[in-house]
């Protein structure tokens, strides 16, 4: 009886330590990028990260920490140019990583779009001085401390 | 009654459209919530156009947060609700109600550019008075231009 309770004890802490724990699809994730991404200097298939900002807490337990690493590319972008034409920059986050360490397979897709100058710089180039058509326009910037709302795919199973 | 209808046309409009962003913003975390992801994507798209949507700073509802931010809930609520008070009262052309809308308006603005408050209902408090100080504003615009312009008889 004695080396039954000190069994059941030794193993019970253990059942609850690593109680597994079912992440549904479709859960909310909320990101935040730890770095700025330039239309510019970036390149597409580069790879980016960013920090989950508010833990994901399923039946009282934390499947995904705060401050989790998810993984993503640069997945479109396009130079800003001459005649005042503005950079665009798409970035798309795949994963997290959970407690456990399983990754956890999510979508999240930023775009950013500088402020366009073509109309600006062809009126002024027109009506004042042809070489405004040299002014380049704004690069794209996904500045660091951005918020990304992202979407967890498929049931993913989490040691908690 | 002609007076009612010619100058509550353009605040009617406003208010319609907020009106609308509202019920898209519900619908967003709705759709995603209830049935399920892409559901609600398309409201969130749509107004990624006028909102930061940042997480963090917006109410959530079914476990998503509404596809725009605490003070834009709160300011498209008020613009809503300053279109219900100017529709029950007799009509905003008097001075009390465009010193009531600068000063509600002028108050959220700043409030918006210096931060004095935190936290979402802050926020959204915040954005109501913005919202309900210019659609007195806009109410007052327009009553005053139908003066103008005669569209309305003089009282």
């Amino acid at each position: 009886m004695k080396r039954a309770m000190i069994f059941l004890l030794a193993w019970l802490p253990g059942i609850a330590l690593s109680a597994e724990v079912r992440l549904p699809g479709g859960t909310a994730i909320v990101l935040t990028t730890t770095s700025s991404i330039n239309s510019d200097t970036s390149s597409v298939g580069e790879a980016v990260t960013a920090a989950v900002t508010t833990p994901v807490v399923i039946d009282g337990v934390t499947v995904i920490a705060s401050g989790a690493q998810a993984t993503g590319t640069v997945n479109r972008k396009e130079d800003s140019g001459m005649i005042g034409q503005s950079g665009k920059l798409t970035v798309e986050f795949t994963s997290v990583l959970a407690v456990d360490g399983t990754s956890v397979p999510i979508v999240a897709t930023k775009t950013i779009e500088a402020k366009d100058e073509v109309a600006g710089t062809v009126v002024v180039s027109t009506l004042l001085c042809p070489l405004a058509l040299l002014n380049e326009g704004d690069a794209a910037i996904l500045p660091a401390g951005t918020q990304i709302r992202a979407i967890s795919i498929g049931d993913v199973t989490i040691d908690g | 009654m002609f007076y009612k209808k010619t100058f509550l046309l353009s605040p009617g409009i406003f208010a319609l459209l907020a009106l609308i962003i509202l019920v898209a913003a519900v619908a967003a975390p709705s759709g995603n919530g209830l049935l399920g992801y892409p559901s609600g994507e398309r409201f969130y798209s749509l107004l990624s156009e006028i909102c930061h949507q940042f997480p963090t700073r917006s109410f959530w509802l079914f476990d998503h947060p509404l596809a725009i931010c605490a003070r834009c809930t709160g300011g498209y609520l008020g613009i809503t609700a300053g279109f219900v008070a100017v529709l029950l009262s007799k009509g905003p052309t008097g001075r009390n109600y465009l010193v009531m809308g600068a000063a509600l308006f002028v108050t959220a603005v700043l409030e918006a550019y210096i931060g004095f408050s935190d936290g979402n209902i802050w926020r959204a408090i915040s954005g109501f008075a913005g919202g309900y100080g210019l659609m007195l504003l806009i109410s007052c615009a327009c009553a005053f231009l139908s003066l103008k312009l005669r569209l309305i008889p003089n009282r």
